[in-house]
């Protein structure tokens, strides 16, 4: 029994011994993990845990092993951590945050979809160092504990304008114990467009966080071998005069941006100088543009007076001068009418004179002028004359047998029979009109038929 | 003016020539004769104004007496025209 167990004990020492070795050989299984890391970290990536574990190189050491790596890095609150982790449908999910100053970091809050952890990464692309060649170690103390690395390598890309980016990755050594770990590896810093580094596990339980340190050892005999190269490869000529168009570009654009942003500074200036010069200005002659308004207003209203007031006198002038040209022309109207023209009544008069005259001097040779006028003038009288029949008065011997009678059938015919006067005028006019027509008939066949 | 003064001439002129002439007037009887016949002849006048509406009668009389005596109202008014020259109406 106690051989059985010695030698079970001795088996079981060799296979812990031979486990680093095993992990700090890289193998082409290495190569296919990476690639399903940069497929989980576009979109979809699939599972990934099962081949993690299957080519995983744990190296589990005691407390003393995992090394206390002292920064470099100038401003640890540049690095970016992520916490990658799955969901129920094996999908990844990322939630991150910056670095303390100091290094820490802590994510508290379990997600609703969280299933199971992937990895933490430390994205430290504004970190880096200049290009050469390095020995990148890095330490992570946890502040929980209990989690079991699986592999550590570090991850970079190269993009280029217009096409796809170079992707690779370099791993590293990793010791770890009880959730803390470091790891190391050399590396050829090119032109890298982003770098990061990569802690794989399964079980990072929330919460979750600790103090993450970053070193960079530049090697002395930059001509050694190194464990690999970041994508894009070593810095060259080619990537200095890129490097330096793209600089030049960035500077020139910068320029531009700078100029752009310069303009419309000063035009901002400008226009809230001219905003002031405004203000100053109304402020300084407000009281004299006050004045000046009263000024002119005063101004207007005296010339408006006075404009109304030539007005209204030339309106006078021109109607008195209207009026006298009226009085002169009707002065010279009447003149002519009466230098041609008899007064109205001045014939009347003329013929009155005459006609007295004459019947003064020519006696009873007037008589048949005046009974000739008397009737003309009981003919064109425009008086109504009524008929009376008169029977006159009869005496005999001085004795009066009867008196004069006289009749008005005019007014007897108005009173009792108007009903027939009207027709019968109304007859009359038309007979008169035949009698018109008939005499403008003969006298037309007298005249045009001789 | 110039009018009134060629009348009054004239007037002037018949007065001067018949100033001499004298002739005594008509006897009292035979003027109110006469006024008699002028009556009887306005109530004839009532009578007519009865049977005619003598409103038409005085509207139709110039045109009527214009017909009748339409030779000598046509040589009347051609007298007239002749006189003006720039008708030339001969």
């Amino acid at each position: 029994m106690k051989k059985f167990t010695a030698i079970f004990l001795i088996c079981q020492i060799v296979f812990l011994l031979a486990f680093p070795a095993l992990a700090s050989v890289a193998t082409p299984a290495d190569a296919d993990i990476l690639d399903e890391f940069e497929a989980a970290s576009s979109s979809d990536a699939q599972m990934m845990y099962d081949s993690l574990m299957q080519y995983s190189n744990i190296s589990l050491m005691s407390a003393g092993e995992v090394e206390d790596v002292e920064t470099t890095i100038a401003n640890l609150s540049k690095i970016l951590v992520v916490y990658r982790y799955y969901d129920k449908n094996r999908k990844l999910h990322d939630i991150q945050g910056n670095l303390s100053s100091k290094g820490y970091f802590s994510f508290n809050t379990v997600p609703d979809d969280f299933a199971q952890s992937h990895s933490l990464i430390f994205w430290f692309t504004e970190t880096r160092p200049p290009s050469g060649k390095y020995t990148v170690k890095f330490s992570f103390a946890s502040n929980i504990g209990g989690s079991t690395y699986t592999k550590a390598y570090l991850w970079s890309s190269k993009a280029y304008t217009n096409a796809t980016q170079l992707t690779g990755s370099v791993p590293m050594s990793l010791s770890q114990y009880s959730g803390d770990a470091s790891g190391s590896c050399t590396i050829d810093i090119g032109s890298a467009s982003s770098m990061c580094i990569n802690l794989l596990s399964a079980d990072m339980d929330f919460p979750y966080g600790g103090y993450f340190s970053l070193r960079f050892e530049r090697l002395k005999d930059q001509s050694v071998e190194v464990d690999g190269v970041t994508s894009g490869g070593s810095y060259s000529s080619d990537n200095a005069a890129v490097d330096t168009a793209q600089s030049s570009a960035q500077i020139a654009q910068n320029t531009s941006d700078m100029n752009d942003t310069l303009k419309e500074i000063v035009q901002t200036i400008s226009n809230q100088l001219a905003a002031l010069w405004d203000q100053m200005f109304n402020l300084m002659h407000l009281p004299q543009l006050a004045n000046d308004d009263k000024n002119t207003d005063r101004i207007v209203n005296s010339q408006n007076q006075s404009t109304n007031q030539i007005i209204e006198n030339q309106n006078e002038n021109t109607q008195e001068v209207t009026g006298a040209i009226e009085e002169h022309g009707n002065f010279i109207i009447e003149g002519l009418k009466s230098l041609f023209i008899p007064s109205d009544d001045f014939f009347k008069s003329y013929f009155d004179d005459l006609y007295n005259w004459f019947s003064t001097k020519f006696g009873f040779l007037t008589i048949p002028l005046d009974i000739f006028i008397q009737i003309v003038g009981v003919f064109t009288s425009s008086d109504r004359v009524d008929f009376v029949l008169v029977l006159p008065g009869f005496s005999i011997m001085d004795e009066q047998v009867w008196a004069d009678q006289m009749f008005n059938l005019t007014e007897f015919l108005d009173e009792n029979f108007a009903f027939i006067l009207s027709p019968i005028h109304w007859a009359t006019n038309i007979a008169l009109t035949m009698a018109f027509v008939d005499l403008c008939r003969k006298k037309y066949d007298e005249v045009m038929r001789n | 003016m110039i009018v009134e003064s060629v009348m009054n001439l004239f007037s002037s002129a018949i007065m001067l020539i018949f100033a001499w002439i004298n002739i005594p007037d008509a006897p009292a009887e035979l003027s109110q004769a006469v006024d008699q016949l002028i009556v009887y002849m306005k109530s004839g006048m009532g009578f007519l104004y009865i049977i005619f509406d003598m409103n038409f009668v005085k509207t139709m009389l110039p045109f009527v007496l214009i017909v009748a005596n339409f030779e000598e109202v046509y040589k009347l008014v051609m007298f007239v025209l002749r006189k003006i020259p720039f008708l030339g109406i001969e």
